[in-house]
């Protein structure tokens, strides 16, 4: 053995993580964000939670997916795409003044799911378009969950430090996919 | 770990005459900087950028996503701002960034209806901490490629004289590869290779099976797969398979000027560093015909000072060792020091890897892998000797690649579905893919020019370079074979839903530059003889990229290794007997 385990360890751990300028979900998930305002970010999540839903491990809107979304679309994103994202608000409101006569945030779970079920596979009352712009918000919550903590770790199997590569495993010794690494 | 006590001296200010002034510390530079010294010679490595220390200076390594503001991606404000072309760069990301230069403070131009992709990496370590650590030799076929086309500019070396240079830097770095005993690419002297997938198996003996004349290997990789007890004594350990080189490599696992050669280099106590110290020109003595050492502007300060040596080493970079060249004029020079022959900025190349093509891989369904491997496949060139050209372009390409299993949430928009099935299914790995990307040789061109600006320059008083380069007819004919190869051969390895299509990019984005100070024969035609020393100042050498004659399909940092080390040692002896 030519490098230790404990050698190996010591110099994974060398260069810590400075807490300060992580993003961490946010104390109060229900805040206001910078791009969407306090209703905004309470239908997008609503949309988290619909999309990736607790169950035995926690859910997108759990890990405050919305708030990353919020930070990554005003930071990383250009405007054109901020308003794809704020448009299929738009529409699934406009769709649920239209049948249920309320505006999305509104409407009972199973009615804002059967809205956003139709939206994610392009049925009346959606068009094409509406949910191309749908799937690519839809995409930025499947990112940000995966990419959470708990999506890294829980929903997936993470592993930092593989220790070595190996290139025939059997897959139900992992049983998941393995986390983000490296150039995710 | 002792060799990471070694800090040699950081120099502002410097009356010394040292024995060598060593400008860069990349992949090349590492490489004169650690043999020159341990010959006892006193060396100045003079470096533009910043110091960056092994371990202490790589804040990205170890970030794990969800610590990361925008989870890797840069934020598009500081991307236009700051980094509007290294943005191009695949390793361009949040945790990688502090590594790429700064757009902003370096400007170039290019002609009209050209682009140019220029990747900068101004710290200490240059771009050896941001290489993809691909490894190969260059063959016979390569040094004589020129000759055979009967194009000027023959390689005025051979496999043979680089031989036991490429041994010597193999043995030191670590390349993960396999024996297979090809003519194109002559076997390294290798640590183990890192291991093929299953996938990867069957595709090389499908297609191996059907095209005779083609190989499938595993990709050579300065990587540490299995450290020897030599790299031990470095202080560098085995690759943990992270896939966080460019980011930094705290293990050492991965090449880098400041994992394996700087550690030797410091332990000697002969190397000074003087970084921030952005060389303007040399200095040149018109009575003697020598170069003096260098004047440098502070990078911060924009003070001038002056590093002086009795010899000369640029390994700035192909673009910076020539931007150096062309900017050091005199009256009797002023087309700039060494180039006599006017070939100086002439001939620049890059490969092309404008292609690629991926399809999806049905079966292997219980199969999967455990870390995250720091090579791919390798299907060397099989058009490297005129006799196997095609008809209607000159020289072939290599094709690098891989399978893939990636997981259902990447991408897992399209896939329709809400809920907990839905998520179960994201967290779920994928199926299998296979791809290649295209890697072409480029003619060396006359007309494909780097020169200064006429009036332009940069915060430094530097003239600003100007690109005048086109890929030619050839290396788009090139590229449409490779795309009709890529796909045949991925189907013949059972791919489905093949996509394989031209994706044209500029030169420069394979960060491969070189040719633009090259070696050669003849002065008239070239700028550098055999050894890497100028024909003209005989003690000026240049060992990066800029001294090359033809790209080959390789990528070519090896070579720099090589090239680099064995004229260290030459003018090591040349100086030793009063010759420089």
């Amino acid at each position: 053995m030519l490098l230790g385990a404990g050698t190996a360890a010591q110099l994974a751990g060398g260069n810590a993580l400075s807490a300060a300028l992580a993003f961490s979900p946010r104390a109060d998930l229900a805040a206001p964000g910078r791009l969407f305002n306090a209703e905004q970010m309470a239908a997008l999540r609503t949309i988290c939670d619909l999309v990736i839903p607790a169950t035995d491990i926690p859910g997108a809107a759990d890990m405050d997916t919305h708030g990353f979304i919020d930070s990554q679309l005003l930071d990383v994103h250009p405007k054109a795409n901020q308003d794809r994202a704020l448009q299929v608000l738009t529409d699934l409101d406009t769709a649920a003044l239209k049948a249920d006569g309320k505006d999305w945030n509104a409407l009972p779970a199973d009615r804002q799911l059967a809205l956003l079920d139709a939206l994610d596979r392009g049925l009346a009352p959606f068009d094409q378009t509406q949910r191309g712009d749908f799937k690519f918000l839809k995409g930025l919550v499947v990112f940000g969950y995966f990419t959470s903590e708990a999506g890294a770790t829980q929903a997936l199997v993470f592993d930092p430090v593989p220790g070595g590569f190996t290139g025939s495993i059997p897959y139900a010794s992992v049983g998941k996919a393995w986390g983000p690494g490296g150039l995710y | 770990m002792a060799a990471q006590l070694n800090q040699p001296p950081l120099v502002v200010e410097s009356k010394d005459v040292y024995d060598a002034v060593v400008v860069g510390s990349g992949v090349s530079g590492g490489w004169v900087a650690k043999e020159l010294t341990e010959r006892g010679l006193k060396v100045l490595m003079v470096e533009r950028g910043r110091m960056v220390r092994h371990r202490e200076d790589y804040p990205g390594e170890n970030k794990r996503p969800w610590e990361l503001d925008h989870r890797d991606r840069v934020p598009l404000k500081e991307v236009e701002e700051q980094h509007s072309v290294q943005r191009l760069c695949y390793a361009f990301k949040d945790t990688t960034k502090q590594f790429f230069g700064n757009d902003r403070d370096l400007p170039y131009s290019t002609e009209e209806g050209t682009d140019y992709a220029w990747i900068r990496a101004n710290q200490f370590g240059g771009k050896s901490l941001l290489w993809a650590r691909q490894s190969y030799r260059m063959s016979d076929h390569d040094f004589g490629a020129n000759a055979a086309d009967g194009i000027d500019g023959d390689w005025p070396i051979r496999h043979a004289d680089l031989a036991p240079w490429y041994a010597h830097v193999e043995r030191f770095a670590g390349i993960a590869g396999s024996k297979e005993n090809l003519p194109q690419i002559p076997d390294s002297e290798f640590i183990p290779p890192f291991e093929m997938m299953k996938p990867e198996i069957a595709a090389k003996a499908a297609i191996e099976a059907k095209y005779p004349d083609r190989k499938v290997i595993i990709g050579r990789t300065a990587n540490l797969s299995q450290p020897t007890e030599l790299h031990i004594a470095q202080g560098r350990g085995k690759c943990m398979a992270r896939e966080e080189c460019h980011r930094g490599c705290s293990f050492g696992a991965s090449f880098s000027t400041q994992s394996v050669t700087l550690p030797p280099a410091a332990k000697t106590g002969n190397l000074h560093i003087a970084p921030n110290s952005v060389v303007h020109s040399l200095i040149y003595d018109e009575a003697d015909n020598r170069v003096r050492g260098v004047r440098v502007i502070d990078n911060e300060t924009l003070a001038e000072r002056e590093y002086l040596g009795k010899m000369v080493f640029l390994c700035a970079s192909t673009l910076g060792s020539t931007q150096v060249l062309l900017n050091s004029k005199s009256p009797s020079r002023p087309n700039g020091i060494a180039n006599s022959s006017g070939v100086t900025g002439h001939f620049l190349m890059d490969h092309n890897y404008g292609a690629d093509a991926s399809g999806s891989l049905p079966g292997f369904e219980d199969e999967y892998f455990k870390g995250r491997r720091p090579t791919g496949i390798y299907i060397p060139n099989f058009q490297y000797e005129p006799s196997r050209y095609r008809p209607h372009y000159k020289r072939g390409y290599a094709l690098g690649g891989g399978a893939y299993r990636g997981a259902n949430w990447q991408g897992g928009e399209w896939q329709d579905g809400l809920g907990a099935d839905y998520k179960k299914l994201l967290g779920q790995a994928g199926s299998w893919g296979l791809n290649f990307y295209f890697q072409g040789e480029t003619l060396p061109l006359r007309d494909n020019q780097v020169s200064l600006h006429p009036t332009k320059k940069d915060k430094w008083g530097i003239p600003q370079l100007h690109f005048n380069v086109r890929w030619s007819v050839n290396e788009q004919r090139m590229a449409e074979d490779a795309v009709v190869e890529m796909e045949a051969m991925l189907r013949t390895a059972g791919a489905v839903d093949i996509n394989a299509t031209l994706r044209p990019e500029p030169p420069g984005l394979a960060i491969h530059e070189v040719g633009s100070a090259r070696m050669g024969r003849d002065p008239k035609t070239s700028v550098l003889n055999g050894w890497n020393q100028s024909h003209d100042v005989p003690n000026l050498f240049v060992t990066d990229g800029a001294s090359f004659c033809s790209t080959g399909t390789q990528n070519p940092s090896l070579t720099f290794m090589a090239l680099s080390a064995r004229a260290a040692d030459y003018a090591a002896r040349e100086l030793a007997n009063q010759r420089l």
